[in-house]
């Protein structure tokens, strides 16, 4: 046993996990993912047929009345053989007609007429509340049973309700929808249908194997004990069910698993695809043969055990129960739970939407305009979905007690098999009308309550017997149970044959004798022939090519149906000679395929049904409207035509201009998402057009500064450091989209290369400006110095005093100091005549490292070179010396404290390439970009003229190479030349 | 899946269910109606997969 408090938390856990399971669905529904339209969802929300009366009842009733259960899954197995001619029909009609339920359908089908669907749905309301009922009586009763108090079942009833309630307007009533179907729903119903089925065969597994020693030791023991007659275990005569209750239980189901609203709800309104109800057909009786495999051994398992067939609705649970297993009666307990939940969540969901359809919506329909009407329609279909569910539990606790499970749930059989008549023949029988159907049901419903529901009440003792009442249910001809005399019959087929014989008189006999209005006559071709077997059967009327397209002329013009017809003999390589039988049938089915687009289904399979629906004068006038329309719509499809391939030519023209442009354009929409990406774009970025369309704008441009996109941007230069190759410059434009599109459109153009021309450009001329006025000066400043030298030779060959002998040797070393600076900006100026010959780089290196060897302030610095096989280059050797020496020495000043100066030589891509690196102080950035400038020197004072490596520039420039500054990777610096190999 | 293969189903399952068919299983009801359901669903799985194959094809 367990404690109220501890089932009430188990229960309240389950709920949450079956709102988490329909939450989960319906999100996905929402991103457009659903699982519920899956065949196998499908196949397992029809499951919601069994309820607590599968779980519980069926074991009550095998343990009373043998096979008879089975009669309520043989029955919807044979009807799913035909659901392919019938669901499928009534699926599509209801998704065609945007019908959402059984009552709807019948009213729709004849004339939509209102008095029809309210009649429906009364029927439906009170035929089906016992059976909510019968799901909250069980739910209250094994709670009961598992707590062991017969009290806490009422309270635990009550909660158990307003959560149910809940659930279903939560998942069923959130929002208003048209086509009320619910994902989220359907999926928890499917798997409710799953756990149900895991339960019971885990509780029938342990009887069978765990209490048993298998079906045949049951049977054997069975055949050994007398607690079981053996009329149960058999059919017929002398048996607990004769074959004609069996026949009429079977056709009860098989009408059941059509009517019943909640299974109207979850097969037809809840159908994503009829594909759908192929899987079903034999998954649904696939798992109806499996709920019932282990009934039997339970039921006879408990009679062996020493259960009584009184009790036998619950041997599910009390078998696990009694036998020390009170986990497994807790599983028996949660399958018997959501097989009652299901139905009442699907059953009070249906049922609301009916009343809403039928009785609360044309109420309130003059309300409409009224502010607030979409709230009030809302509410009340909340709270007619709460009032189903606890009109449920009100009966379940008053009444519930009088009846038995079985008995509840085939009245509600009974009372749904009240629409077979008006549904079934209405959907094959074209005659009908919405008086006769209405006359029916009356009739059907009349019986329904007269012979099941008035003695089901007396024998409950809720209607007494006795006075006129007495007299009239004793006389032989208005017995309930015997009407008209008619005896010998049990109660099911005795209520079903008068129920089924006065309402298909009344039904066929009324319509036959009524007129049908003019709506119903309309709705009548639509209901029964849509899907009809002229859709799938082209070969039964066929005709010859030019009857079919005489035909189709008619209607579309002589011209189209030429074109139409040619152009289905050319695409199956038919001439009109050759078309026969099979290919004469299809192309029937073209031509009506064709008119249904100008003229609609039904009336297109009319018309080549020739079911003479219309006057000759009406056929004259629908085809010259057709045949205009059809001339209208042609001009008008000419001139779409033309104004398409004229986008599409200027759309392919634009796009070919933006891919092949060499600047990098991006657009964007509102949010950011990048919406096109062109060529120039993808070797800019190094993004793939096909990664920057899945991406958003910030994790494209990962190589720039990302307040350069801040929102005020429109113009700028933005440089994109990129991992492997060198950073790229770019100038970067960003404008608004205007129009219906929103957006932005992104233009980069790489500057890198021209902004490295400009810089070339201004040093040349700086360098080329600067020369000029070099070689001048040192033309003019040469001439007097070379006399102020020779006059000062001279003077110090005179004899004089010692002060001035020091005073002219100074002067001659200043002179000579002037003279070296003269001779520079002369090598500058390149004031000297170039001699280029062939030369070998390495000997010049060699020459130049000779030079520096024995310099003292050489000692502390490691001279490393590596020199691979070069060619010779025709260049000034003297000149390129000058250059390795000024590089050397800068080296030399910039490691004063020893170091390492690398040399190497090398060639790549056609050219000599010529790197110097030294492990010095460096150069700061600021300076690296005016370190070639004339006269610019880092060295300080009296220690340089910073004519350098402004020489060491001009030489190589005037080589056709060129010399950069880099940082080194020791922190030093890097000269790198580069020389034309040829 | 054909109108006509849905019909002689559904007729083949009333009859195979119901009276006189049942009346000659008589003593051994319970295995031939387990056993008749089996293949009967069977049957409607197979006729189901060669509509969707024979549609596939088509």
């Amino acid at each position: 046993m367990f404690s109220s408090w501890i089932l009430l938390v188990i229960i309240f856990a389950y709920l949450l996990l079956l709102f988490s399971v329909a939450y989960i669905a319906e999100r996905k529904e929402s991103q457009g993912r659903s699982l519920a339209a899956n065949p196998y969802v499908y196949a397992l929300s029809l499951a919601v047929y069994c309820t607590s009366w599968t779980f519980y009842g069926s074991v009550g009733k095998a343990a009373s009345s043998g096979l008879s259960f089975l009669t309520i899954y043989i029955g919807p197995t044979l009807m799913a053989a035909l659901w392919w001619v019938v669901l499928r029909k009534i699926v599509y009609l209801s998704r065609e007609n945007r019908i959402t339920t059984i009552s709807d359908f019948i009213a729709a089908r004849y004339g939509k007429s209102l008095p029809l669907s309210a009649l429906v749905t009364l029927v439906a309301v009170i035929g089906i509340t016992p059976y909510l009922g019968l799901q909250l009586k069980a739910i209250m009763t094994t709670f009961s049973i598992l707590s062991g108090r017969p009290e806490g079942g009422h309270v635990a009833g009550w909660i158990i309700s307003l959560m149910l309630g809940v659930f279903a307007v939560i998942f069923g009533a959130r929002r208003l929808d048209a086509s009320e179907r619910h994902g989220g729903l359907v999926f928890a119903v499917a798997f409710e249908s799953a756990i149900k089925l895991l339960a019971f065969l885990l509780v029938g597994f342990f009887v069978t194997y765990g209490l048993f020693d298998g079906f045949s030791d049951i049977w054997n023991r069975l055949a050994a004990s007398s607690r079981v007659p053996d009329s149960v275990m058999q059919l017929g005569e002398g048996s607990a069910v004769s074959f004609l209750e069996w026949t009429s239980l079977t056709f009860l189901s098989m009408m059941a698993i059509l009517f019943l609203p909640r299974q109207f709800h979850v097969a037809v309104v809840e159908n994503y695809s009829s594909k759908h109800i192929r899987k079903a057909m034999w998954l649904f009786p696939l798992y109806l043969f499996l709920i019932n495999i282990f009934v039997l051994p339970i039921a006879y398992g408990g009679l062996l055990l020493g259960g009584v067939k009184e009790s036998a609705d619950y041997f599910v649970l009390t078998i696990p129960l009694t036998e020390g297993y009170p986990i497994l009666a807790l599983i028996a307990f949660i399958g018997g739970f959501s097989a009652a939940t299901a139905m009442v969540i699907v059953e009070s969901l249906a049922l609301s939407t009916m009343m809403m359809n039928s009785f609360v919506m044309p109420a309130l329909w003059g309300m409409k305009g009224m502010k607030g009407f979409h709230a009030v329609i809302l509410n009340t279909k909340r709270l007619l979905i709460i009032g189903c569910v606890f009109l449920g539990y009100v009966f379940a606790v008053y009444i519930g007690d009088f009846y038995s499970l079985v008995d509840m749930g085939l009245k509600s059989f009974e009372a749904v098999t009240i629409f077979a008549p008006s549904l079934l023949l209405g959907l094959f029988w074209k005659g009908g009308n919405s008086k006769g159907a209405i006359a029916g049901i009356v009739a059907g419903f009349a019986v329904w309550i007269y012979t099941l529901l008035i003695p089901a009440l007396m024998r409950a003792g809720i209607i007494h017997k006795g006075g006129m009442l007495d007299a009239v249910f004793s006389s032989t001809l208005l017995n309930p149970t015997a009407l008209f005399g008619l005896e010998g019959l049990d109660r099911w087929s005795h209520s079903l044959f008068w129920g089924m014989f006065l309402n298909l008189l009344f039904f066929v006999g009324i319509s036959l004798f009524t007129r049908q209005s003019e709506t119903e006559t309309r709705q009548a071709i639509i209901f029964v022939d849509s899907l009809s077997p002229a859709h799938f059967e082209p070969q039964r009327r066929p005709r010859s090519v030019a009857e079919i397209e005489g035909l189709l002329g008619q209607y579309l013009g002589p011209s189209e149906a030429r074109e139409a017809v040619g152009g289905y003999l050319a695409k199956h390589g038919l001439t009109r000679a050759t078309v026969a039988g099979d290919h004469l049938g299809l192309l029937r089915d073209e031509a009506e395929r064709i008119l249904s687009g100008a003229l609609g289904t039904s009336i297109s399979s009319l018309v080549f049904q020739e079911k003479g629906v219309l006057s000759p004068g009406e056929q004259a006038r629908l085809s010259e409207s057709v045949r205009r329309i059809s001339t209208n719509l042609r001009l008008s499809r000419q001139d779409l035509a033309e104004a398409n391939r004229q986008l599409a030519l200027l759309k392919e023209f634009s796009e070919n201009i933006i891919e092949s442009i060499p600047l990098g354009v991006a657009t964007f929409d509102d949010s950011l998402r990048v919406s096109s990406w062109n060529m120039a774009m993808e070797l800019i970025t190094g993004v793939e057009k096909a990664d920057a369309l899945r991406s958003g704008a910030s994790r494209l441009f990962t190589c720039m500064d990302p307040q350069v996109f801040s929102p005020g941007f429109r113009e700028g230069e933005v440089t994109c450091k990129r991992q492997f190759d060198p950073p790229l410059l770019l100038k970067g434009y960003i404008s608004s989209l205007t129009g219906a599109r929103k957006g932005y459109v992104l233009v980069f153009e790489d500057v890198t290369e021209k902004k490295k021309i400009e810089e070339e450009l201004f040093r040349a001329t700086k360098h080329a400006s600067i020369g000029r006025l070099a070689a001048g000066v040192s033309h003019e400043i040469g001439n007097p110095l070379a006399s102020i030298s020779s006059l000062v030779q001279e003077l110090q060959q005179e004899k004089g005093s010692v002060f001035l002998k020091s005073s002219l040797t100074t002067i001659n070393q200043q002179v000579a100091r002037i003279a070296r600076i003269v001779r520079n900006l002369g090598d500058f100026a390149r004031i000297y005549e170039r001699q280029r010959v062939p030369t070998s780089l390495q000997d010049i290196l060699e020459n130049t490292l000779d030079l520096v060897r024995y310099d003292r302030n050489f000692r502390k610095i490691e001279i490393v070179t590596d020199v691979r096989n070069i060619p010779q280059l025709t260049i000034d050797p003297d000149q390129m010396q000058q250059v390795f020496l000024n590089i050397v020495l800068n080296a030399r000043d910039a490691m004063p404290d020893g170091g390492r100066l690398s040399i190497s030589v090398r060639q790549v891509d056609g050219q000599v390439e010529m790197v110097f690196s030294d492990t010095g102080q460096g150069i700061a950035p600021d300076a690296r970009d005016k370190i070639f400038d004339p006269f610019f020197s880092t060295k300080g004072p009296n220690r340089g003229t910073g004519l350098g490596l402004s020489i060491c520039y001009s030489i190589i420039k005037d080589h056709g190479g060129t010399i950069d500054i880099e940082p080194g990777s020791d922190g030093g610096t890097r000269f790198v030349i580069r020389m034309p190999a040829g | 899946m054909r109108r006509d293969i849905s019909l002689f189903l559904f007729l083949l399952g009333v009859g195979l269910f119901n009276w006189p068919l049942i009346s000659i299983f008589k003593k051994s009801i319970i295995p031939y109606l387990f056993i008749v359901w089996l293949l009967f669903i069977t049957l409607i799985r197979v006729f189901v997969t060669l509509s969707e194959k024979e549609e596939g094809d088509r």
